[in-house]
Formats: C-alpha cells, structure tokens, sequence
C-alpha cells in the first residue's frame, strides 16, 4: 500500500460515535476536503471539496452526504462556475472565513465564494440546487454569521 | 452581520436584514477620518481579451494626481484565479507603489 504521507490529496471522513467509540468511514470520491459540517437534524454533513489527486487547480465545490452513509456524496455546485472559497490574496489576511453553516430548517446551505476579486455569500438549496446571492456588494465578505431568527 | 472590505478601506462591521434587497448598514467607521485626508489614487477595473480570446479581469490604480498627459513607469502584478485571486481590497504595496509615482 502507498505511504499515505505522499498521498495528501487522499483526505476521508470519519464519523464516530461517542458513546461506544465505533468509527466508520463515509465513502466519498477522491480528493481534498474540510469544513464538514452537521445539518441541524445531525442527517447530513456538507463538506468543501475538490475533485482528484494533484488537481489543485480545480474549483472548490460543495458537497452532503448522509452522516448514516446511506447515499453517495453529492457534489452541490457541480454546474456552476464557482469557486467555493472565501480567500483571496492581499496583504491584509483574507477576508475571516467560516465553514459553510445551514439554515435551521436545513434546507440551504450559506457559504462564502471568490468571483473577480470579490468574496460573496451565497446560499444553495440542498434539494433543488437553486443557487442565490446573499450578500454580493463589491468587496470582500468576511465571518457572516445570523442571529438566531435566520432561515 | 459580516465584515466588509473595500479598495478604500479597511474591514468594517456591517448588518443586513435577510431580504436581499435590503440596505446595508454600517456600524463601525474605524479610520473613516484618516483616510478622509489620503489620496489614495484612482482604481480602475479592467476587462481585456487573452490571448485564447478569453476574457481576463484586473485593475489599474494609477497615482494620486495622476495626469493622462504624463508618463508614468508601470509594474504589472500577476496573480490568477479561481485558487488565490488578488481580492477586491485594501492592498499596502499597491498603495505604496502608486505613492512612488508607479501605475500599477
């Protein structure tokens, strides 16, 4: 088997369960990941991804998948030409960013994306892939947060 | 409610209502009157045609004062994206460049 340090594309998640300790392996496609997330119900993880090994090139997509591993992982913005990544370059440090956080009826998902400079919150509808603008004013948006009667 | 920042500023604190089409509002003005009192240049985005006819985005900040009539030394500064674009954002060395009298 390859020595895992010379493959740091090859990222899994792992879900444990805290009571007996038991740690299982979500099967998810080849590539970099981070920021997973819980929805609110515990049901699904959405995670920040990309496709392949030494393709760091490529955008950053959104992904769920079923924290019960029941489906495969289903990548969110596949159809859009998006960059699912708040950072951009400037020696100030990056805009503050935050993992992509769900509304509390867990139908959408928020979070930040680079486009000509700029770093926008968008969100996107977990069922129908509807994307939209949440804050897209020129500039850069950095730690969105809602208080506690967003949806 | 989220930070924001701009060419002409550092990150303020701002909120807004869920409706998208809601005014911003602003809370934090920090360095509003400092920079009342700087000539930071002009900014300028820019659209052009690769060589591959695609179409390429930057910007030109020319020096504060600056006159059309003039020629000025220039350096360009190349940073690409989607992965690590330049951001739309306060930038000391550009700021400092064009007060040396460079377009950049």
């Amino acid at each position: 088997m390859p020595d895992p340090d010379l493959q740091p594309d090859r990222i899994d998640l792992f879900v444990m369960d805290l009571d007996s300790g038991d740690t299982r392996k979500l099967e998810t496609p080849i590539g970099p990941k981070d920021n997973s997330t819980f929805s609110p119900d515990g049901k699904w993880i959405a995670y920040i991804a990309q496709i392949g090994e030494g393709e760091g090139w490529r955008n950053h997509n959104i992904w769920i998948i079923p924290s019960d591993g029941s489906q495969s992982a289903k990548n969110l913005t596949e159809k859009y030409d998006l960059h699912v990544n708040g950072s951009t370059l400037n020696d100030n440090g990056p805009a503050p960013l935050v993992s992509p956080f769900w509304s509390t009826d867990g139908r959408w998902i928020y979070f930040q994306i680079v486009k000509h400079g700029n770093t926008l919150l968008m969100k996107i509808n977990i069922e129908t892939e509807e994307l939209l603008p949440v804050i897209d004013v020129l500039g850069v948006v950095g730690k969105p947060m809602f208080d506690k009667s967003q949806t | 409610m989220f930070l924001l920042g701009q060419p002409n500023t550092l990150p303020q604190v701002f909120i807004r209502s869920m409706d998208h089409n809601a005014d911003l509002k602003q809370l934090s003005k920090f360095n509003e009157d400092w920079f009342k009192k700087l000539d930071l240049g002009q900014l300028e985005e820019v659209w052009f045609k690769g060589s591959d006819n695609n179409d390429l985005q930057g910007w030109i900040l020319k020096p504060p004062g600056f006159d059309p009539a003039k020629k000025y030394p220039s350096i360009m500064e190349i940073h690409g994206g989607p992965i690590a674009q330049y951001g739309n954002f306060f930038m000391h060395e550009f700021y400092f460049l064009v007060a040396k009298g460079y377009v950049v």
